[in-house]
């Protein structure tokens, strides 16, 4: 502490001491202009009958009364539901067994981290339609490679069977997914003061108790931060799908994102293809507060 | 120290951000040349890009105007026009699907240039009527015809000839004849290089020829959805069966649009259907390319269809300089320039001028059949004419979903064909 | 038993290794190989020659270098200010006291409900207003409001788990917060800035339909969007875009193999303790 110089704190208009207050306030504002105004012409829009180009006329919920009668609609709103929840699921043990193992000293940990980081990284374009490509027939590296070790004897349509389309999409949101669960997970676990390992070696704890007594509570907050976001994501996640599938076979795959899409911006509804994406809205800010509350807890 | 540096780092970025959007608001008030706004589809043969924009640039040049040209691949169009028109800061001359064209018509949002095209008609020849009635409606021409793609069958002269088949198939039922006799999975070798898949638009229009052929369509003259005919239930039926009776790649569910292409070109399929893209591919496998034959598409008990794909330019009624654009336009249609320019791209962009048809370079066994199909040409609203509702038909892939739930997911035909009914219905207004 | 449950570990590493690099060398491979070879209908491990050309293409033909560089400034600027914006915020949501404190910070993550393939249209509308579109500068304008509230909130979580003497006993030395801040706070948070740091830049790297619709030069184009300008027609140049995917890996892998070191020595700063 040699570099600090007590100084007498004067009484001025503008203070350094605020500066941290002003960043924030300035930082709220932004973000109110930028998100807040774009969130009510959503919420405006969707409760029109707008399309593109044309005019509105307000029309209540009955963009949302219609969608409810659709099936296609039904249809993609549970996908999204199972989508969500499994892949994060998935993802979010994947990535605490990532976290867990990278933090090991390891040779070549730099790289190796670098390298497990990839996946959440490369452009989703390039990565998804790779994976399409792989798990084809022609020229699909998958399907050969099952075929030459024996253990299918012709290709497989991953994405031409509507459960196996669906497995597959989910696999390829995890692979892109996890990275982001475990390299965060992975910079919580290393802020973790070492003192309260040696604590718990000092009363006998075993591996399991040091995990639940010492990793879990100090890891929560990042966790808990981590999953509503990837879930909020996953909720209205469109590259995925819209790249591997575009909602088929027989729209099996189909979400809100990907109907949404089609909706309003190639069938030019655009208040409904609005409706449409926002009806995770609802779900999507009870998740935010219940997991808020938890956060704040501690 | 180090704070201080961290500070001037935070605080230069600040003033960068800060300049720049100064220096942007500043050009947009000092410009005082017009800037002339072009999108224009990405095209595949890469010299018809730089041929393109070399001849915007020269537009410009002479006009004593500046100019943003921007070539957007077909499914980056979307969100674009979509920002566009919400905004009202439109492109000037724009790239429009005969689809799109429909659409925004509806809405009230495109010129009319029946006049222009007229002139230009005048000037430099006469230009097909078939391109000209994609994007016209109530008599009124909404676009300018640019290019046209046209479908052939691809198929495998030597696999054909081995089977003791000496030409291509004139009919459907003959294609599944030929199909039987080269299909040898043991070999991965498949007949009919056609399947189903959201990201499937090929499918979307070969069904659609497939069907008329049969007699049947999803309109009727008068532009209502008529679905459960008989006609198309043959179509349908001998449809189902090519995939019922192992005639195509088993991984043909669940194709995009460059599955057929890729199957062909790696020679898993004897037969399929593209439009000129393949014969561009081939260019760097002359081998396959040898063996490879075109001719039309097969016809059926109503006739020989090919549901065509017309692409044109536009311009928004609310665009900023109109009459610039259609000055460029009109540069652009210039037959010298124009014909070379399509040159470079065939066969995979066919001329809408007919005195092009007679060029020496269609008088190629490569080329040839896709100039022929345009005589075949009808267009998504057949019987009728286009009609937006038979866009978002289009867009859902409603025929994809259909024949991926019978195949796929087993299930019957009947409940197929109501489900596809009732989904139509729900998107037409 | 403690070299046992190494080898699990390392077990374990080597089997996400392989499932994340999988489809990463299929691409490295891909890139390198032909136009022929790639359609072929068995696909190859390893490829029979290592071809250059698809790189070559991919500068010139598809003009990937403005786009490069284009990328770079807008994600390194866009990172480096979320940071310190971040810092500032965070410490002021966990350190000082203020009406709206419980609320603000939530507000923050209102951002992300509504998902970005509708968003785009009332942001496109807001760069039209303020005269920011076609250039890199609009997204840069945009971007942090997707990389603030993700790094502010890791760095709220993160302050809230760290013991808070230090800075006492730093105020009753007399210390400016500003002194806090940067003397004390950055160097104990610098693990977690540096992969919030990494965070945003990749948000901002791997972008796509903010930079689709806001750009229209293909000067001012970034990355992402350069990439899909290569899917013109139904068959896929798949050497030259898994030569796109390779270089757009590249500067990932050096920013954070540059970064893994400051985030150990991060770890013992930390846990030194003063």
């Amino acid at each position: 502490m040699k570099g600090i110089k007590t100084s007498s704190v004067k009484v001025r208009f503008f203070s350094w001491e605020y500066l941290p207050l002003i960043i924030l306030l300035l930082t709220t504002l932004y973000l109110l202009v930028f998100q807040g105004i774009t969130t009510i012409w959503s919420l405006g829009v969707s409760t029109t009958n707008k399309t593109i180009g044309g005019n509105s006329k307000f029309i209540g919920l009955g963009n949302y009364i219609r969608l409810l009668g659709n099936g296609s609609y039904r249809g993609a709103m549970w996908f999204t539901a199972i989508y969500a929840f499994l892949t994060v699921a998935i993802k979010l043990v994947l990535g605490f067994v990532m976290a867990i193992a990278l933090n090991k000293p390891i040779r070549g940990r730099a790289v190796i981290r670098a390298l497990m980081f990839l996946p959440w990284a490369l452009p989703t374009l390039t990565s998804v339609l790779s994976w399409r490509w792989m798990l084809g027939d022609v020229g699909g590296i998958i399907n050969h490679l099952l075929m030459i070790s024996n253990i299918i004897d012709s290709p497989i349509g991953w994405l031409g069977d509507p459960n196996l389309a669906r497995w597959s999409v989910m696999m390829v949101n995890v692979w892109r997914g996890t990275p982001f669960f475990g390299i965060s997970i992975l910079a919580a676990l290393q802020a973790i003061p070492n003192e309260l390992y040696e604590v718990g070696d000092i009363e006998g704890a075993n591996s399991f108790q040091k995990f639940r007594f010492i990793t879990l509570p100090q890891t929560m907050g990042v966790v808990l931060l981590v999953t509503l976001i990837s879930t909020i994501w996953t909720l209205g996640d469109f590259s995925v799908i819209w790249l591997m599938t575009r909602g088929g076979p027989a729209n099996s795959t189909h979400v809100f994102s990907t109907l949404s899409y089609i909706t309003a911006f190639q069938n030019l509804q655009l208040a409904r293809g609005v409706a449409i994406s926002m009806s995770i809205l609802p779900f999507s800010i009870i998740l935010l507060v219940v997991i808020m509350k938890q956060i704040f807890k501690k | 120290m180090k704070q201080a540096r961290v500070f001037i780092v935070a605080l230069l970025m600040l003033v960068t951000l800060s300049v720049g959007i100064l220096s942007a608001q500043g050009q947009t008030e000092s410009a005082r040349k017009p800037v002339l706004t072009v999108w224009m589809k990405k095209q595949f043969v890469e010299n018809q890009n730089i041929e393109f924009e070399k001849r915007v640039r020269e537009f410009a040049q002479n006009n004593n105007v500046d100019v943003v040209i921007e070539l957007i691949a077909y499914e980056d169009f979307f969100p674009k026009w979509t920002a566009a028109i919400q905004s009202n800061v439109l492109p000037d001359l724009c790239y429009f699907g005969y689809q799109e064209v429909g659409q925004f018509y509806q809405q009230g949002l495109l010129m009319d240039v029946t006049d222009v095209l007229k002139n230009v008609e005048a000037k430099y020849g006469k230009i097909y009527p078939s391109s000209k009635a994609a994007v016209t409606f109530d008599g009124k021409t909404y676009a300018f015809p640019v290019w046209g793609e046209g479908t052939c069958l691809y198929y495998r002269k030597d696999l054909l000839s081995a089977a003791g088949y000496q030409g291509p198939p004139k009919t459907w039922a003959e294609f599944k004849d030929i199909s039987k006799a080269v299909t040898n999975p043991s070999k991965g070798i498949y007949g009919a290089g056609l399947g189903y898949g959201a990201g499937n638009s090929d499918a979307e229009f070969l069904t659609r020829s497939m069907m008329f052929a049969h007699g049947g369509s999803i309109f009727d003259t008068n532009k209502n959805l008529m679905f459960d005919t008989p006609e198309n239930r043959a179509a349908f039926d001998y449809i189902i069966s090519l995939f019922r009776e192992g005639l195509t790649p088993p991984t043909a569910i669940g194709w995009n649009d460059g599955g057929n292409n890729s199957a062909y070109i790696s020679g898993q399929v004897a037969m399929t259907f593209n439009t000129g893209s393949i014969v561009n591919a081939l260019g760097s496998n002359p081998d396959l390319k040898a063996k490879t034959g075109l001719a039309l598409l097969p016809g059926g008990p109503a006739g020989q269809f090919t549901v065509g794909i017309a692409n044109n330019m536009g311009i928004f009624k609310n665009a900023k300089n109109k009459d610039l654009a259609v000055a460029l336009m009109e540069y652009l249609y210039e037959p010298t320039w124009y014909a070379k320019w399509i040159e470079a791209g065939a066969p995979l962009g066919l001329p809408v001028y007919e005195d092009l048809a007679n060029s020496p370079i269609w008088d190629n066994e490569y080329f040839r059949p896709f100039m022929d199909s345009m005589e075949t040409f009808r267009y998504l609203g057949y019987k009728g004419d286009y009609t937006p509702n038979a866009g978002k038909i289009y867009n859902m892939r409603l025929i994809n979903t259909m024949f991926e739930s019978i195949i796929a997911a087993k299930v019957p035909l009947d409940q197929a064909i109501k489900t596809f009914v009732e989904e139509a219905k729900e998107l037409i207004e | 038993m403690k070299k046992n449950r190494n080898i699990v570990w390392k077990f374990t590493i080597a089997i996400f290794l392989l499932g994340t690099m999988f489809p990463i060398y299929w691409m490295s491979i891909t890139s390198f190989k032909s136009f022929q070879e790639v359609y072929n209908l068995i696909p190859k491990l390893i490829p029979d020659q290592l071809l250059w050309s698809n790189y070559v293409d991919l500068f010139t033909r598809y003009s990937f270098g403005p786009a490069l560089i284009n990328s770079i400034i807008v994600s390194s600027t866009v990172a480096v200010s979320t940071i310190v914006i971040s810092l500032y915020c965070a410490y002021a949501v966990s350190r000082m006291k203020f009406p709206g404190k419980e609320i603000m910070p939530q507000l923050f993550l209102m951002a992300y409900l509504i998902p970005r393939t509708i968003l785009f249209i009332p942001i496109y509308l807001l760069l039209a207003r303020i005269g920011l579109l076609n250039s890199i500068w609009g997204l840069m304008l945009v971007y942090p409001t997707i990389t603030i509230p993700y790094a502010t909130w890791v760095l709220i979580t993160y302050f809230q788990g760290t013991p808070r003497e230090l800075e006492e006993a730093a105020e009753v030395d007399g210390a400016t917060r500003r002194q806090i801040i940067w003397k004390i706070i950055f160097p104990i948070a610098k693990p977690s800035l540096v992969s919030t740091l990494i965070f945003s830049f990749t948000l901002c790297w791997s972008e796509y339909i903010y930079a689709l619709v806001v750009i229209n030069d293909k000067y001012q184009r970034t990355i992402t969007v350069a990439l899909s300008s290569m899917l013109v027609a139904d068959i896929i140049p798949w050497g030259s875009l898994s030569a796109g995917a390779v270089i757009c890996a590249l500067p990932i892998m050096i920013v954070y193999m540059f970064a893994s070191k400051h985030i150990v020595t991060g770890l013992t700063m930390g846990s030194v303790k003063g």
